[in-house]
């Protein structure tokens, strides 16, 4: 039995985890579930040794444990099967499963004895290659279960799947269900992270919700359906911070035809009125992100047509011609990692603001003295610094957030592509960016918004569309959505239409 | 591990050791047919004392390379090292601190790169040019006295042998017992790999990245020796060329410079193409000036099948 408790684990002011305690019995396979962000990541990582709490304490068979790493907590009979890998390319499979402990004599390694382990290991898990393939030649399946055999091999008590099936095919999910059934039938302890639904009523017998870093609920699965499940999920008042939304023109902004991002990917059709903000929801993962950078000319192979409407003028843009080619033909790109992507961190406020014009003009051209205007833009957006020299790495998120818009209001873009807008913002902050991109969209141009936070989307869009496997699943107004309807589109799938009524 | 069609195999961890093993053939075959002097028997034990020193450097640096990182002080150690074994003390003594030498060196570049998170190349081309300076202090000139017992272990022969062929095999059977043997061997490996997984593996980084250090020294040192015996005299600056040469001779070899693929095969083939190729143009004549451009340009194209992008060469 393993039982955690009043676990907190936070990074400054942002509390990822706050005193959450749960128990797993022998024998059992429970699942941990909720939003994007709830916390179930962090809860396993707190579990798996990877990072340590700020308080709280973990208990293994009623005895206290604490872990420094992954390899001690696997040595103390903790298995955490990672969502990136944690194996290393260059190791061979017998190397993997016993890296950090390896069988040695004074040094020397008994390579024979632990091929011949790792062999049976291999056996007991139902993977068959040999103990002596390099880790980069395995499917993503068999690195899975090399992660599993690590644990087995360990003969460790509790497993941890972090969504364990986001990149297996169907034949692989049904082996690893199996897998997870026998370890259960073995008496381990088997926590199942995971917001696939049906999979966890097909697996576990206990269900944990969390939201926002807080334990919601622990109940037996057979008290619990998909509704009452989503429910626990969503479960919290929408903040009314969003600004007025403004009467749509009837005139189209943009229209997209049978866009596929990347070869091979599902083709997607959208329009956007002229003062719209579209709004992109689904679960991590779905394609809504591959689908807007597509727009932006990130990917070189991305197929489709792409039309837009301003100040009069119809613009043909060319998808597969480089983020450059869009800019030129108006289209504004947020990244979603500001501080990777965006911002040039070393530079100060004017001249971040600055790039946004002269992205469009020639290498020799002469850049013009801005600073009036881009006071005028502080003084508009509420940027909170001393003056525009400020190095943009000191700001805030709100305010960094701030001056990446701010560039696209200098330029003259008209089709704003912005990624998870308030991503590490706080509260206050977030209603001025929200009122930021009501004003960045009036006259006549649009934006296309993608948005881990469901309510988010709800109270900014005038409109949302469902990724689901990279197509689009369903439209809703979000006059009527909820959370609830627009997570069952994005778990659901197809089927999800009906719920947008 | 992108590139099967230049020799780099996916399946083993070995590098482009066979893509190595084809050009030493070529190379061989090519100065068999040219040259007569070069498949004779005083030609090979001339290569065998010719490329012996840098077979140590660069064994040395392939663990340090394998790791991830780079070391650049190799030459000003090897010179420092041939100072102080020339010094006017006891040799017991002089014989310690080169030891001493080779495991401050090694402590200073590991903890500068592990701990200080300064760049391998930066880190060591600092400390190299102190050696280099401490070596020029004790002895501005080439001169000195090597001590009697480590004469014997150069330009004699054993069994008929010539001796350096016995430092020749000692040195590839320490670098392959290290490196495909031992537990720290397979942890240079990992780390080379993916240091972030390695720790997450419960291997300790730091100790394995100073541990790669160290021994580079060590081997460093060692040639010091074998270079101070077979010229019979202190010379500051004699190990330089050898940073580079090593170098060269690594990428030869197959290892690649991110880390983690390479192995002492591919090193021996390394130094052996680099060898033959210098003792081939001695034997046609060509001049010094002009084998220094050759060596440039092998260094680059072997530098460009590796993938360096991601550390900085």
């Amino acid at each position: 039995m393993i039982r955690v408790e009043n676990l907190t684990k936070s990074y400054g002011p942002v509390v990822c985890l706050s005193d959450v305690s749960v128990t797993c019995e022998d024998g059992s396979v429970h699942a941990l579930t909720g939003e994007n962000g709830a916390g179930k990541s962090t809860l396993m990582k707190l579990i798996g040794g990877v990072i340590q709490p700020n308080s709280g304490r973990i208990f293994l068979d009623d005895r206290e444990v604490r872990f420094a790493n992954p390899r001690e907590a696997l040595m103390g009979g903790i298995s955490t099967v990672f969502q990136e890998f944690s194996l290393i390319e260059n190791m061979t499979v017998a190397e993997s499963v016993f890296l950090g402990h390896e069988r040695a004599n004074r040094g020397f390694l008994r390579k024979s004895e632990m091929y011949d382990e790792t062999r049976k290991v291999l056996d007991h898990v139902g993977l068959d290659i040999s103990p002596k393939r390099m880790i980069s030649t395995l499917t993503v399946a068999e690195q899975q279960m090399v992660e599993i055999a690590r644990g087995v091999s360990a003969n460790a008590k509790v497993f941890i799947f972090d969504e364990p099936t986001a990149a297996l095919g169907d034949e692989d999910v049904r082996k690893l269900k199996n897998l997870i059934r026998e370890l259960q039938a073995s008496g381990k302890n088997i926590f199942y992270v995971s917001h696939r639904l049906e999979e966890i009523f097909d697996l576990c017998d206990t269900i944990t919700v969390l939201k926002d870093g807080e334990h919601v609920i622990t109940k037996p699965a057979a008290d619990l359906n998909v509704d009452s499940l989503v429910t626990y999920m969503v479960g919290r008042e929408m903040g009314d911070w969003f600004p007025a939304k403004t009467a749509l023109d009837e005139d189209l902004s943009v229209s997209v035809e049978d866009l596929k991002p990347i070869p091979g990917a599902p083709s997607v059709s959208l329009q956007v009125r002229k003062g719209e903000i579209l709004g992109l929801a689904g679960l991590e993962g779905q394609g809504q992100q591959e689908i807007l950078r597509a727009l932006a000319g990130v990917f070189s192979e991305t197929t489709g047509s792409m039309t837009s409407w301003f100040g009069g003028k119809k613009i043909r843009h060319k998808l597969n011609g480089g983020v450059r080619e869009q800019v030129a033909r108006g289209v504004a790109f947020v990244p979603e990692d500001r501080k990777k992507e965006g911002l040039y961190l070393t530079l100060p406020i004017d001249q971040n603001i600055a790039l946004g014009q002269h992205q469009k003009r020639g290498i020799m051209a002469f850049a013009r003295r801005t600073r009036d205007q881009v006071l005028g833009l502080m003084g508009k957006m509420n940027v909170s610094a001393f003056g525009p020299e400020q190095i943009v790495e000191t700001l805030s998120g709100g305010n960094q957030q701030k001056v990446m818009l701010g560039r696209w209001m200098a330029s003259d873009a008209h089709v704003f592509l912005i990624e998870e807008p308030t991503r590490g913002v706080d509260i206050g902050a977030k209603a001025e960016i929200y009122q930021l991109l009501r004003d960045l969209v009036a006259g006549g141009k649009s934006a296309i918004v993608l948005s881990r936070e469901m309510n988010e989307l709800i109270g900014l869009c005038d409109r949302i569309l469902v990724v689901r496997s990279g197509k689009i699943v369903a439209e809703m107004d979000p006059e009527t959505a909820t959370e609830h309807s627009i997570l069952r589109a994005a778990i659901a799938g197809e089927a999800g239409q009906e719920m947008a009524a | 591990m992108n590139f099967p069609s230049m020799g780099i195999s996916t399946t083993s961890r070995k590098g482009g050791q066979n893509l190595s093993l084809l050009i030493v053939l070529i190379v061989a075959i090519g100065l068999s047919v040219s040259t007569q002097e070069f498949l004779g028997g005083e030609n090979a034990r001339n290569l065998i004392v010719q490329i012996s020193p840098l077979l140590l450097v660069a064994l040395g640096q392939a663990v340090v390379v394998l790791t991830g990182g780079l070391d650049v002080s190799v030459g000003s150690l090897i010179g420092l090292c041939a100072v102080i074994i020339t010094l006017p003390i006891d040799p017991t003594p002089a014989l310690a601190l080169v030891a001493v030498a080779a495991i401050a060196t090694g402590l200073v570049n590991g903890l500068a790169v592990g701990v200080l998170g300064i760049h391998p190349i930066i880190a060591t081309l600092s400390t190299s040019t102190i050696f280099t300076g401490i070596a020029l202090t004790l002895r501005p000139t080439p001169g000195g006295d090597v001590p009697t017992w480590l004469d014997a272990l150069v330009g004699t022969h054993v069994l008929g042998l010539p001796v350096e062929l016995f430092w020749f095999i000692s040195a590839v059977a320490i670098g392959f017992t290290l490196l495909q043997r031992s537990r720290l061997g397979l942890h240079l490996h990992a780390i080379g790999g993916s240091e972030a997984n390695a720790r997450l593996a419960g291997i300790k980084v730091l100790r394995v990245q100073v541990s790669a250090y160290v021994i580079c020294a060590l081997f460093a040192a060692s040639a010091g020796l074998f270079l101070a015996a077979r010229i019979s005299d202190g010379d500051a600056i004699v190990g330089l060329p050898f940073t580079l040469m090593s170098i060269t001779a690594v990428a030869l070899g197959g290892v690649q410079f991110t880390g983690g693929l390479g192995s002492t095969t591919g090193v021996v083939l390394g130094c052996l193409l680099l060898g033959f190729l210098s003792n081939g143009m001695n034997l046609l004549n060509v001049s010094p000036f002009l084998q220094s451009i050759v060596s440039g340009a092998l260094l680059l194209v072997a530098i460009s099948f590796t993938r360096r992008k991601t550390i900085g060469i």
